[in-house]
């Protein structure tokens, strides 16, 4: 049996490089999804995407289509994952492989991700920056980032006077 | 270099981040910069404890009443008493620091303070009328737990804790954990849950300490199902026992498990001199079989305080009829000498468990040794069900053999746990806790093993350092997530199995 034809649409990066993709790949994104039912009637014009470069939607791209298929997560248990404070961080292999990548992609595919409204994404990326933090002195996570430490000396004292109030786990 | 990347995320997509880590890592966070700072030091206030004579915490009561915004960000509360007096802080660590060999086999949660510390104090009306005033501000709370006061064993407060207990927003409670180490603070809040009427509609998970005094209230099937009815049937329950000495009143607190029909996890600390009858052999696993037990996690935690050991000593063999995926055997000491060691018995078990959590004291190191290389022998024949995915063991300073046997026979192993326990001057040994880890690891490269996470805890330092991470990086490129572990991990949290 001929698997029935899946409807292509056009997406334009803030780059003007275009991709056209299977609808069922681009409604891994909330937002894409939410906009091509909005939308009645055939469109051929590409759907604009401001806030996103083509070499970082090539990479989401990538994700989306490996996970295609796959259930979307209700707003239910998105909720219920906060709530039970399941501060797991682990990642699945696949995932792993693919955000692997360097500090600038890797920040530039969250912010992707959260435009986009594709939770899955969102966590792999946001999961990947906690493990990169974990274990880690203030001055090692400085290096990490390249953060400049803008606190004066007393500021400093106040917070690890806060830290102390702070419980351990 | 790039220029500073903290900025490129906006405060939203940080406050998601720091989700993913622990107090210990968001009180570092903070401690970077100004933006970061901003971003995550609400994160801090995940957990507040109430009714506590520490400083610290009555000024986070204080703040939490000045900026009642902060209040949303309490997701986990604590009762916890004002014990220990005069002022003194009587820290677990304390004494377990006077007595190494129980190091770390100790969560200080579940835990009593040495009799010469009992000096009690009675949980003032002052500290419940604090806490009343703040309770209002928590508009987020998830958890809830309750450590309580020796000395509501004798006083309870039961008035002004049943006010506390009714003008809490239980609503989206999802845990409750409760130490009921006392037939006082048994009948204290089942009784403020009887008096407030309190239904928590979303609770999942219940987890009950159940203290050594317990088996001879008559009182207690009565308590017990009250708390069972606060979160109607659909909890889960982690009982504690703590049995001075068995016999048969133990199998009151054991049928009072019939409370809790969806009982998935179970930690029996058994604590004592004597085995005739055995607690686990004897009442536990017969009332498990009996009832049909849907109980998936088991943990059995046995201390000894004399050379009479039960047979059963790790694990009875009946229990491996039961349909577990995970278990947990704390044994110390081992009297290794006289009894063969757990292997026969867990080998037994079905194709169910895939996590396995040995925390054995031995003093012999020849004899975890043997018994380490038996159970990855034997886990590794194919008629064998056991794909074990999570392991967890205390070692001492052992051959390089055991990451052989483990990289060859544990396939699916996913997360290896290792807490090392170096016996200060045993066999003159002085290297560093890095230098013994090393060592154990050998000289191979695991290209082919799949472990994916590999966390080390060491006694006496902090582990890992990054240099370790480097080597363990180069010798096992496997492994994604390298870290410390916490000791109470050696309790099986409740949580999704892996």
């Amino acid at each position: 049996m001929a698997a029935p034809a899946t409807q292509q649409i056009k997406i334009r990066c803030n780059d003007e490089k275009e991709f056209t993709v299977d609808r069922d790949v681009l409604e891994r994104s909330v937002l894409i999804k939410n906009m091509l039912e909005d939308v009645t009637e055939q469109q051929d014009a590409p759907i604009p995407l401001p806030n996103v470069s083509g070499p970082v939607m090539a990479k989401v791209l990538e994700y989306c289509t490996h996970h295609r298929g796959e259930p979307l997560p209700s707003a239910d248990t998105e909720q219920s994952q906060d709530e039970t404070r399941k501060r797991t961080t682990d990642i699945s292999e696949w995932d792993q492989k693919f955000i692997t990548v360097d500090q600038e992609m890797l920040f530039e595919i969250i912010l992707a991700a959260n435009y986009l409204d594709i939770k899955s994404l969102l966590d792999v990326g946001c999961k990947t920056v906690a493990n990169m933090i974990k274990g880690k002195t203030p001055e090692e996570i400085r290096k990490l980032f390249n953060i400049v430490n803008d606190f004066t000396p007393e500021e400093e004292a106040q917070i690890k006077k806060e830290n102390e109030w702070a419980e351990d786990r | 270099m790039a220029a500073s990347s903290e900025t490129s995320l906006p405060v939203e997509l940080w406050s998601r981040i720091v989700q993913f880590l622990s107090s210990c890592d968001i009180q570092n966070l903070v401690l970077t910069c100004r933006y970061l700072h901003s971003c995550a030091s609400a994160h801090n206030w995940r957990r507040l404890t109430l009714c506590t004579s520490e400083p610290q915490q009555l000024e986070r009561i204080q703040s939490i009443i000045r900026n009642p915004g902060l209040g949303h960000h309490v997701k986990h509360l604590r009762f916890k008493p004002r014990d220990w007096a005069n002022g003194e802080t009587m820290h677990t660590s304390l004494w377990v620091e006077d007595n190494p060999t129980w190091w770390g086999l100790l969560d200080s949660r579940y835990w009593f303070a040495p009799s010469k510390s009992r000096r009690h104090l009675i949980q003032s009306r002052e500290s419940i009328e604090a806490a009343t005033k703040v309770i209002p501000h928590l508009t987020n709370l998830h958890e809830i737990t309750v450590i309580p006061s020796f000395s509501q064993s004798r006083h309870p407060v039961s008035r002004p804790y049943c006010v506390l207990w009714a003008s809490l927003r239980v609503e989206r409670i999802r845990r409750l954990n409760l130490q009921l180490h006392s037939v006082g603070v048994l009948q204290v809040f089942s009784k403020a849950i009887r008096e407030s009427n309190i239904i928590f509609h979303c609770l999942d998970i219940l987890s009950l300490d159940l203290g050594y005094r317990l088996p001879d209230y008559p009182g207690l099937e009565n308590d017990l199902r009250a708390i069972a009815d606060c979160g109607r049937d659909n909890v889960t329950i982690c009982g504690f026992f703590l049995p001075s000495r068995p016999g048969p009143h133990f199998s009151k607190v054991i049928s009072a498990l019939g409370c809790f029909p969806k009982l998935s996890q179970l930690h029996l600390k058994v604590f004592q001199s004597s085995w005739e009858p055995d607690p686990t052999r004897d009442y536990l696993i017969p009332f498990l079989i009996k009832h049909r037990s849907v109980l998936s996690r088991l943990q059995l935690s046995s201390y000894f305080f004399d050379q009479t050991f039960p047979e059963s000593i790790f694990v009875p063999h009946t229990a491996t009829s039961l349909p577990l995926s995970a278990l947990s055997i704390t044994c110390d000491p081992i009297p290794y000498t006289r009894f063969p060691g757990p292997v026969p018995s867990i080998a037994r078990f079905g194709d169910t468990l895939t996590t396995l959590v040995l925390d054995l004291s031995p003093s012999s190191r020849g004899w975890l040794y043997k018994e380490l290389h038996d159970l990855f022998i034997h886990l590794h024949k194919p008629s064998h069900g056991i794909l074990l995915r999570r392991f967890m063991t205390r070692v001492l300073r052992l051959s390089p053999d055991i990451f052989d046997l483990m990289s060859d026979h544990l396939e699916k192993l996913e997360t290896l746990e290792l807490g090392y326990t170096k016996l200060v001057g045993a066999n003159g040994l002085d290297d560093s806790d890095e230098d013994l880890f090393k060592h154990n690891l050998g000289t191979r490269t695991y290209t082919s093993w799949g472990l994916r996470r590999l966390h080390l805890r060491s006694m006496y330092s902090s582990l890992p350092s990054a240099l370790l991470m480097e080597f363990v990086a180069d010798r096992i490129p496997s492994v994604k997530e390298f870290g410390p572990f916490d000791w109470s991990d050696i309790c099986l949290k409740i949580g999704p199995l892996y």
